[in-house]
Formats: structure tokens, sequence, C-alpha cells
């Protein structure tokens, strides 16, 4: 068991639901947001997350314009971001953000306990 | 053969026919020399001279009568010759020197009367006869040094005859150069311009712009196939965006499908129990879902197949507008979708068709209109034709893309975080050409930051057309 936080950014409520059921079993703190003013609002609110997975197509506030507000308020003390896409080159989204990690969508969920054990340790 | 030495090879020839034909009609036109028009006249001058004179050698006395009659015919054209020459520029002493000649010797034999001849001494008839073959001789002399004058002239002629037409040539040969340079640079560089970009652009290569300008049949061509490049280049970019954004939109349902299914494997019995209507709600929305991206997908294709047919039926609008608002509603909880006013009149018209298209403007009203609020729905009957309007307070389409708003493969707010997951870009596109399918028309009426009004009207059909 572990108190890590994670933060899900995702507008698709099923997906984000699932994920967050999913992470939670795995003993993580899981909290979400439909997008990217939401996101900021909650790190506001409850403080950095330990990891932030983050859809990159979302209504209001998109992962691109999300994790250039969010380099720019957390230029040091930011956590990791793992971009969660569907795009054919989910690495290059990655690194076009800068983002530390990246899991390409549709996702095995050992995949993604994998790459979050990583991130996280 | 290129275009290049086809013209080359044209321009060879039209060099010929006009240089063989000119040169002759040149050589023509240039002025001859009076003194050579007569020359034949002083050859046969000298030719009939010298045979009187080898007559005159071994004359007898009974010969006299006929070298007399001889010189007077000779004498007679030697006058004309002589008058003609008068006229040629020749120098007045050689036609001077001929008269004289002439003069002298036909007093020669005038002096003989006929009846005299028997009587003549053998002295006097060589006297006479000597007279004559010297004047004669004279004569010819004088003849040959006209024949040599006169040759001179025509080599002088010649050879001005040859600088003219040497020029003649030269000119024709500069305009040829000067016409084949100017063909090849307006005629044949462009069209060789044209056809590398059309290949280039046949391969792929759409930025290639057809640098021609001009105000002729050329440049209209090079300007068609501008368009045709950028109407190209739209096309392809706009199939790889739909292509790459229906995998993307395909992937979601099936990241959620399949993360479900996941998610239950890793459960024991009392968890799936609890679990299970859960992932069956979901399980059913995302093949909803699947299905709309599908059929959008496959009504487009069809669409460009022109292989779209109208189902039509009789149906209710009042209902068909309460079932969709109905499911609409459950998407969002922050807006409230009212509907003012319903028609009770049936329709006769495709009812799916007419349905995706309401579903599609409702679904837009809600996208754009991120912070929630109302949206309002009306539908009438006037002038025998069905109207419906949805209006919301999103916020609205820019002036300048609402142009394009019911373009294939179009998203107003593409590239902006207005961006939704669900949109491929061909809902309004579809929803037009259903409509326009009907006989009807769909519109809207936007203001950015203030809202948006969509409406379309269909013909109420009548039951003979099903």
């Amino acid at each position: 068991m572990t108190d890590k936080r994670i933060l899900i950014v995702e507008d698709n409520p099923d997906l984000s639901m699932l994920t967050k059921l999913a992470l939670s079993k795995k003993g993580y703190q899981v909290t979400c947001a439909g997008n990217g003013e939401e996101a900021l609002a909650l790190i506001e609110k409850n403080g950095m997350p330990d990891l932030i997975l983050l859809d990159m197509k979302m209504p209001v506030m998109d992962g691109w314009e999300f994790s250039k507000v969010f380099r720019e308020r957390f230029p040091s003390n930011g956590a990791p971001i793992m971009v969660m896409t569907a795009a054919q080159d989910s690495q290059a989204r990655a690194r076009e953000i800068g983002a530390e990690s990246f899991i390409g969508k549709p996702f095995e969920l050992q995949e993604l306990f994998l790459t979050v054990g990583r991130m996280i340790r | 053969m290129s275009i290049k030495a086809k013209l080359f090879l044209a321009n060879i020839l039209m060099f010929l026919a006009a240089l063989i034909p000119g040169s002759v009609l040149l050589r023509s036109y240039l002025e001859v020399p009076q003194s050579l028009k007569v020359t034949r006249n002083i050859y046969s001058l000298v030719h009939e001279l010298t045979l009187l004179n080898n007559a005159m050698v071994d004359i007898r006395v009974r010969d006299i009568h006929r070298a007399k009659s001889q010189w007077i015919s000779i004498s007679n054209q030697i006058e004309e010759y002589i008058d003609e020459l008068s006229h040629t520029g020749v120098d007045a002493r050689f036609y001077n020197t001929l008269d004289e000649t002439n003069n002298l010797i036909r007093r020669l034999f005038l002096g003989i009367d006929t009846a005299d001849v028997t009587t003549l001494t053998e002295e006097q008839r060589k006297f006479l006869i000597g007279q004559v073959n010297l004047k004669t001789h004279d004569m010819i002399m004088v003849g040959h040094i006209l024949l040599s004058v006169m040759q001179e002239d025509l080599q002088v002629f010649n050879s001005r005859a040859l600088q003219y037409v040497l020029a003649f040539f030269f000119l024709v040969l500069v305009i040829m150069i000067l016409e084949y340079f100017f063909l090849t640079k307006y005629f044949v560089e462009p069209i060789i311009e044209l056809e590398k970009c059309v290949t280039d652009i046949g391969k792929g290569d759409f930025d290639r712009k057809v640098p021609l300008s001009e105000k002729d049949e050329l440049g209209s061509l090079s300007q068609a196939i501008n368009k045709m490049r950028k109407d190209l280049k739209l096309l392809t970019r706009s199939k790889e965006e739909f292509l790459s954004t229906a995998a993307h939109e395909l992937k979601t349902p099936i990241t959620v499908l399949k993360t479900t299914t996941q998610l239950m494997e890793g459960m024991d019995k009392s968890e799936v129990t609890k679990f299970l209507p859960y992932a069956l709600k979901t399980i059913n929305r995302q093949c909803n879902l699947l299905n709309k991206l599908v059929v959008d997908v496959l009504e487009v294709s069809r669409l460009e197949l022109e292989q779209t047919e109208l189902r039509k039926s009789c149906f209710s609008m009042a209902t068909l507008v309460d079932e969709v608002v109905h499911n609409m509603s459950k998407i969002s909880d922050k807006h409230s979708l009212i509907i003012q006013e319903n028609t009770s009149a049936n329709i006769v018209a495709d009812r799916t068709r007419i349905e995706e298209v309401l579903v599609n403007i409702l679904d837009n009203s809600i996208k754009y209109t991120p912070g929630g609020g109302d949206v309002l729905i009306n539908s009438k009957v006037e002038n025998n034709q069905l109207q419906v309007s949805v209006s919301d307070h999103g916020i609205g389409i820019p002036k300048e893309r609402q142009a394009k708003v019911f373009q294939r493969f179009y998203r107003a707010h593409s590239g902006t975080s207005y961006e939704q997951v669900t949109s491929m870009g061909v809902g309004l596109f579809l929803s037009k050409q259903f409509i326009n399918k009907h006989g009807g028309e769909i519109g809207f009426n936007s203001i950015e930051g203030e809202g948006t009004t969509f409406f379309f009207t269909v013909p109420l059909g009548n039951q003979d057309e099903l």
C-alpha cells in the first residue's frame, strides 16, 4: 500500500472513472479533473500530486495549454507528467510538451501499472 | 521530339521558304543597267558584221548587188541599234563612231549604180571592197570594246546583287532567330514550366505554385492549375486529417471498453456483481458512440460515391424532437434543452437523416456552450415547409470561419481549446447534404461571443411519395 497521489486529467468521464478505479485498487490516491483548468484548480486546492496523467485533446484547456501553464507556474517543484493519448505517435506528443513519460490509448492495465509504478518510486 | 526541337525545325523550314523565292524576287527587282539590256543586240551586230566582212573578202563583180542589198538591211538594223545605244548612257563616242562608219559605208554603196557595176574597173572594185572591209572592221572593233565595257557593268551588277542577297539572307536569319527566342520565351518555356509544375503536383507536391501570371490563355490555364492544386491540397490534407481524427476518435471508446473488461478480469465475484450495472451502461454507451462514428464515416464515403438515397416515411416531427431532446439531455447536466414551440404536423422525409441533423446541431450547441445554459428549440410549419431552429448563447463562430462551417472535415474551432473528443468535422457537412437532398435549406446566424442560431427547413412532402 502507498499514499502516493495521482491526478488524472481526462475529459472522457468513463475513462477517467475506470482509470481511477484501477489505480485506486493498486492503492494510489486518485483525483480526476475534466480539463486543464480544473486540474490547475485541484492542484491549487489539494497541493502537488506525485504524478499527473494527462490527456491531450480536451475542451476548455487542452493538454498543450495545461502543460505550458503548469511549467510556468511550477518551474522546479512540478510533478512528472505522463501523457495519455490516442494520437498515432504518443511519444512525439510527450516530447512536444516535455512530459516525462507516455502511454498510448488503448492501453493494457498492466502497462499502465508498470509505467505509473516506474514514475512514482 | 521536344517542342523546342519542333519549333527549331519549323523555323529552318520557314527560313528556307522565305529565302529561296525571296532572293529570286529580290534579284528581279534590282535595277539592271540600261547598257546590259542592249548587250544581246551588240552581240548580233558584231556577229552579222563579221559574216559580212568575211563575205566581202572574196567578193566578185556579180556579187556586188547581193552585198549591197545585204548591207542595206544590216545598215537599217545598225541604225536601230545605235538609236537604242544612245539611250543607254554609253559613252557617246561609241555610237557616234558607229554612226559615222555606217553612213560612210552606206555612201560607198549608194555611190554604185547597178548599171555601172560592170563598168567598174578591177582597181575601183578592190578599192570599194577594201573600204567596206576597213570600215566594217572598225565597227566590229567598236562592238568588241562595247562588249568588254558591258562585261564590267555585268560584274559590278552581279557583285552588287550578291551583296543585296547576302544582306537579305542575314536580315531573314536575324528575324528568324529573334522569332525563335520570342516563341521559346513566351510560348515554349511557359508550357515546359507548366508541365513541370503539373508533374510535381501529380507527385503530391501541393506547395508547387505555378508561377505564370500573364493575362493570356496560358495565364488562365496556370490559374486553373493553381486552383486545382489548392483544392487538391485542401482535400488531401482534410482526408489525412479525417483519417487520423477518425482513428483517434475510434480509439477512445475502444480504450474505455478495453479498460472495463480488464478491470473486470481482475475482480472477484462480489466485485463483478457490484460493478456490472455500471459496466453494462458504459459498454452500451461506447458501442453507440462507435456506431455513430462508423455511420458517419460510411455516410461521408457514400456521399462521395453519390450513393446516398433517402428512405422516406411519414412521421410526427413533434415526437422526433421530443425523443432527440430527451436523449440529448442526458449528455450534460449543465445544459437545459428547452422546446419552446413544437409543431403538430406530420412530415414525409427520411426520419433517420432528419434525426441525425437535429442531433448534430444540438450536439454543436452543447459542445460550443462550454459554460452551460439554455438551448432553445423551435419547430413550426410555414409555407408548406417545416422550419426548425436551435439557439444557444455559446461562444459563437468567428466571422472569418463562418463560410467554411459546412465544408467537409472542417471544424470551426479546430486547434482551439473547445475541440471535443467526439468530433470528426463531418456533422454539419452531412447535415447540409441531407437537408439539401430533401430539397430544404440549412443555415445559421452567429455572433462571436454571443451565440449561434442554426435553422433548417424541410418541405412537408406528401404521402404519394411513399
